[in-house]
């Protein structure tokens, strides 16, 4: 029996106890005080997962069981933990984020009409992740990566009387149902042919299984991970997600929800790693993703739209290092995106807070630097940090990945280029048009002012952690080592060359140029080619096309169901069945009206009958 | 002894349905009779999970051709029984406010006691009558107290499940005297009869089958449902959906697993892609309907085929996982048709496009609506999740391929529950709406949901003690492989 520490009941049972006080306690007596018993939970949790670091820092891991879950005779599914190198990692970060953004959220949806609402889901959105990330077989993964879906479904559509917000959420519940089916499957899969799913006793057997049933496996969990990770082709719900709470948003990209699904990648490296070519389709998938997502970013209006096409094109870049079995450079990426898309995610948000509108686009700001300057360093601090600015978080792991680009070579080094310049462009052109200028187009905010204290402060600590991040990187992959199942190579992290890091910045100072030159030394360029190419712009709007593609699938899906349920069931199949109701009064009524009652009748038949039982007689 | 316990159970609600039909205040011992039965029902757990009656000599005699009164009770038994006991309960505290003549109260009663009979009952005579009494308080239930249709339902409902009866009644005399041919015994005990091979066993077996068929009800004997289910008062909708539909996988279980341990085997292909089909034919009519109880209906249809699944694998997982959904079917379900019931009383509208925003004016029903949907959408956490999932893992085992069609099913469940919660309780309201009418569930009938909900969450998070209270019968039932 393995000793379970405290640290570990905690991470569920806090949550879970402040769902509880928050459910049956406060929302119905003091709604407004609903984020307290929750904050005081993050908190606990925020400690808890840093505990379980250290002793996975010190070499030590924990795989056990905390109940049963599902029985049947001599099998089970249980309910256990999990805490490795792999989970620590990326839950010290999510944590860390998720609790920072839940403050954020206490300041943000203050005197909202649902406050209470929004806090219990918020926070049962913050224990799926944290569940998924040390769950410790693949149903018990597959019960959080549910939740999380569930959880999401009704964030995004909190603001149920917007029609596009209901739209986003159902968009984004049967996007993420339909990648689902390939983690399902590939759970039933494992657990039809070998009853267990615990992540321990499988990588024990990854390389003696069969060679297509890996294959089988390796597919689905990738088509599961690129619903959940917004990659192409199913990225497209992400971008709509926007239509929730900016911290709904902020919790959405950073720590919670899409890392879930490069965290499935993760988990499963020891079977997709097994098979050959899966790695460099991922890669392949990741870089497409990445540049089509960049290439979008820039091409959009909304502030937070920007920010979610820029998270697509960051899932992106992490598929890639990881399909280049740089797994190490991949994780690493992930937990730096966390802090820097938190800190621009929120400080949208606290753009659209000074301007009392859930969003707001490029044509509404303008200028602000002078106006809002926290606000102002913080976004920079997060940009440079995502273009890879020397020194800051995203250099590292940006410079990580594209090591391994460049030891990949070919194809490999162009896209890595490619995303470095497109990134810095998208983000360097947010910046500039929000906080220069303004511009003729630009119509400025009538009162921009300073978040209150609540949202500027922990907006302020995950910019530090946005710069400051990356010099972790070393202890991370330490920490990442020392859990990892020892039958993979381990996703070491080199030390970055310099020819590496001078072409990294190369590509992305060229994209800052590009987006200096067009927003500042052209201010009307942005507005202008919209004007003057409406179908460009158009083409645009709808992702180069794509999205007709999805809405086309789901308009056929109904047509069918139409077919089948009304046409084929109701008009067909169920009327025939109430038709046969009157066949059988006919019939009878036609056998009653040849029973006439008259001896004439009768003796007609009597003939009748007589002679063909004379005629058939005489056959014989 | 053990007997006489059994006895007390199906009697007690025929006796309160007595009491109820010759009282004035019907309602009252309506009440106090169901209360008691489920509670009484909660008592036979002890001697239940214990094998107590097992071992328990049968000392009733034989009435004529070795018809004999056999009753017995295991944890499938008893889990279905409870499932009736405390629906019943539901239904009828559900109707309290209504202004309905004592018989209607009777009839829930009367059918408590056939039910409980039939899951109870060993003698495959008893079974068949207690099977065919079902039918008769549940007619006059839809019949007498339903919708507009409701007496064409009533009469479709009745012949299709008289059809299937005629059937069952036939295979059962051909299935004894073949016993008594082979062996020179007159038995009707379900666990000695054992089937003859053959053509003449096929036959039987599919006699018996088509009966068990059109209760589950397999496509495409399933067109009685809707109309059925639609039709229907709010509790009859409860108890058709929530109990008579599981007295169709109970009879595979229960009668043909044993009786033909080979040939049902040799079948199980053939039953599976049967069960497939109601999974993915119910779902996708399910996405066709604009009135939210034909889709109730209709996703009965498909959640009934994931419960076939599970049990033809005839794999540990897969028996217990069928099992357990026929429970969290029945739960979810039954609070399902409760709220729409609910919804009814206020609107007297049932289309999805009728109502639109009631999670400001109805938070609570918004809430138990929602739980109750995303437990039959599947979510783990929630009851509907292990019983399809260990049903599926069941189909893994025995049809690795197959599974395929069921994760699909799974898949579709969200596309049509999810629209229908969304455009009911969250979407805007039309402008024919009567969302207006509609006001937050009373507290009778909220505690009636938590209770469900209750129970809904309990089994998704910790269905391991269910699980072991379903084993004995089930587990023997797996083939030796």
């Amino acid at each position: 029996m393995i000793e379970i520490p405290l640290a570990v009941y905690l991470l569920f049972l806090a949550p879970l106890a402040a769902l509880a006080v928050g459910f049956f306690v406060t929302r119905p007596l003091k709604p407004e005080w609903t984020h307290i018993p929750i904050l005081a939970s993050c908190v606990v949790v925020t400690c808890s997962a840093a505990s379980l670091a250290g002793m996975v820092y010190e070499g030590r891991g924990l795989d056990g069981t905390l109940f049963y879950w599902m029985v049947a005779g001599d099998w089970s599914v249980p309910f256990g933990v999990r805490i490795d190198g792999v989970g620590v990692s990326v839950l010290s970060m999510v944590s860390l984020v998720g609790a920072l953004i839940h403050v954020y959220a206490a300041g943000y949806m203050k005197g909202e009409p649902g406050f209470a609402r929004f806090f219990l889901v918020f926070h049962l959105f913050y224990l799926s992740m944290i569940g998924l990330l040390v769950s410790n077989n693949y149903v018990q993964f597959y019960l959080f990566w549910e939740l999380v879906g569930v959880c999401s479904y009704f964030l995004i559509g909190y603001w149920m009387h917007k029609e596009t917000a209901r739209r986003a959420a159902m968009q984004a519940f049967l996007t993420l149902r339909v990648a689902d089916f390939g983690l399902m499957l590939a759970v039933l899969v494992i657990l039809g042919l070998y009853r267990n799913t615990r992540f321990a006793a499988l990588y024990a057997v990854a390389g003696a299984l069969p060679a297509g049933l890996l294959a089988l496996l390796g597919v689905l969990f990738v088509w599961a991970a690129a619903g959940k990770s917004a990659l192409f082709p199913l990225y497209f719900w992400l971008p709509d997600a926007m239509e929730g709470p900016t911290p709904v948003s902020a919790l959405m990209h950073a720590a919670t929800m899409v890392t879930a699904g490069i965290f499935l990648l993760v988990r499963s490296w020891p079977f997709i790693s097994l098979v050959p070519g899966l790695p460099e389709f991922i890669a392949v998938v990741g870089a497409a993703t990445a540049i089509f997502a960049a290439l979008l970013a820039a091409s959009q209006t909304d502030l937070k739209r920007i920010l979610a096409y820029s998270t697509v094109s960051h899932l992106g870049l992490m598929a890639f290092g990881l399909g280049l079995r740089h797994v190490g450079a991949g994780v690493f990426h992930l937990v730096t995106h966390g802090f820097f898309k938190a800190v621009l995610f929120l400080c949208a948000g606290i753009l659209a807070h000074a301007a009392h509108k859930s969003t707001v686009t490029v044509s509404e700001v303008g200028g602000l630097w002078r106006k809002m300057p926290l606000t102002f360093v913080c976004f920079t601090a997060a940009a440079l940090s995502l273009a890879g600015f020397p020194f800051t978080a995203g250099f590292y792991s940006k410079d990580a990945i594209l090591d391994a680009a460049f030891a990949h070579g070919g194809w490999a080094v162009a896209a890595g280029l490619a995303i470095a310049a497109g990134s810095a462009f998208y983000i360097f052109r947010m910046l500039f048009l929000t906080f220069f200028g303004s511009r003729a187009d630009q119509q400025t905010m009538e009162h921009p002012h300073e978040a209150p204290p609540v949202m500027a402060v922990p907006v302020a600590f995950l910019a530090l952690g946005a710069i400051g991040v990356g010099w972790l990187g070393h202890g991370l992959m330490r920490m990442l080592l020392s859990g990892w199942p020892p039958s993979v190579p381990p996703p070491g992290l080199t030390e970055p060359s310099h020819a590496v890091s001078a072409a990294a910045l190369m590509a992305a100072a060229l994209g800052a140029g590009a987006a200096y030159w067009t927003t500042m030394r052209l201010p009307s360029w942005d507005w202008d080619w919209r004007r003057e190419r409406p179908a460009l712009a158009a083409l645009f709007a709808e992702d180069l096309g794509w999205r007709r593609v999805p809405a086309a699938c789901v308009s056929s899906a109904v047509w069918f169901a139409d077919k089948v349920g009304r046409v084929l069931d109701h008009d067909s199949w169920d009327a025939a069945i109430e038709g046969s109701a009157g066949a059988c009064r006919r019939v009878s009524e036609a056998g009653g009206r040849l029973a006439t009652g008259s001896i004439s009748d009768s003796l007609w038949w009597v003939m009748t009958g007589a002679a063909a039982l004379l005629a058939w007689a005489g056959y014989r | 002894m053990s007997q006489d316990l059994l006895t007390l159970f199906w009697v007690m609600p025929a006796v309160g349905g007595l009491c109820a039909l010759l009282g004035r205040q019907a309602r009252w011992p309506a009440l106090a009779f169901s209360a008691a039965t489920a509670l009484y029902g909660l008592i036979l757990l002890g001697p239940a999970s214990s094998g107590a009656w097992h071992s328990a000599p049968v000392s009733s005699p034989s009435w004529a051709f070795g018809i004999r009164y056999l009753l017995d009770c295991d944890g499938l038994s008893l889990s279905l029984c409870w499932l009736t006991a405390f629906l019943t309960v539901a239904c009828v505290i559900a109707s309290w406010n209504k202004d309905y003549p004592p018989a209607y109260w009777a009839a829930f009663l009367f059918l408590e006691s056939a039910l409980l009979g039939v899951f109870l009952a060993r003698d495959l005579f008893l079974f068949f009558v207690f099977w065919e009494a079902v039918l008769i308080p549940m007619f006059f239930i839809i019949g007498l107290w339903g919708m507009e249709g409701r007496r064409h339902a009533a009469m479709k409902f009745f012949l299709f499940t008289f059809f299937g009866s005629i059937f069952l009644l036939l295979g059962s005399i051909a299935l004894v005297t073949r016993h008594h041919a082979a062996t020179g015994v007159w038995t009707w005990d379900m666990a000695a009869l054992k089937g003859p091979g053959g053509l003449a066993g096929l036959a039987i077996f599919a006699a018996m089958a088509l009966g068990f068929a059109v209760k589950i009800p397999l496509v495409p004997l399933h067109t009685w449902l809707p109309d059925a289910h639609t039709e229907a008062p709010a509790a009859g909708s409860v108890m058709l959906a929530g109990v008579l539909l599981k007295m169709g996988v109970y009879g595979f279980l229960r009668i043909l697993w044993p009786v033909f341990p080979k040939l049902s085997w040799e079948l199980m292909p053939w039953l599976m892609l049967l069960a497939g089909v109601n999974v993915i034919y119910g779902a996708l009519c399910a996405m066709a309907q604009k009135d939210l109880k034909r889709l109730i209906a209709y996703s009965s249809v498909a959640h009934l085929g994931f419960c076939l699944m599970g049990v033809l694998s005839r794999t540990p997982e897969g028996l217990l996982g069928g099992s357990l959904q026929l429970l969290n079917h029945g739960i979810t379900t039954g609070a399902l048709f409760l709220m729409v019931g609910f919804l009814y009383e206020r609107g007297h509208r049932r289309g999805l496009g009728d109502y639109g925003e009631l999670y400001g004016r109805a938070p609570w029903l918004t809430f138990f609506f929602g739980v109750a949907t995303m437990s039959s959408v599947g979510l783990p956490g929630l009851n509907g999740f292990v019983g399809e999932f260990m049903s599926l893992i069941g189909v893994a085992r025995v049809m690795p391929r197959f599974v395929f069609v069921g994760v699909i099913g799974v898949t579709l469940a969200a596309a049509y529950a999810l629209p229908a919660f969304q455009s009911v309780f969250l979407g805007p309201a039309g402008k024919a709406s009567v969302s207006a009418k509609v006001t937050d569930l009373d507290r009778r009938e909220s505690s009636l949901l938590w209770a469900l909900c209750g129970a809904m969450f309990a089994i998704g998070i910790y269905p391991a003690p269910l699980l072991r209270v379903l084993e004995p019968f089930l587990l023997g039932l797996v083939p030796a492989r």
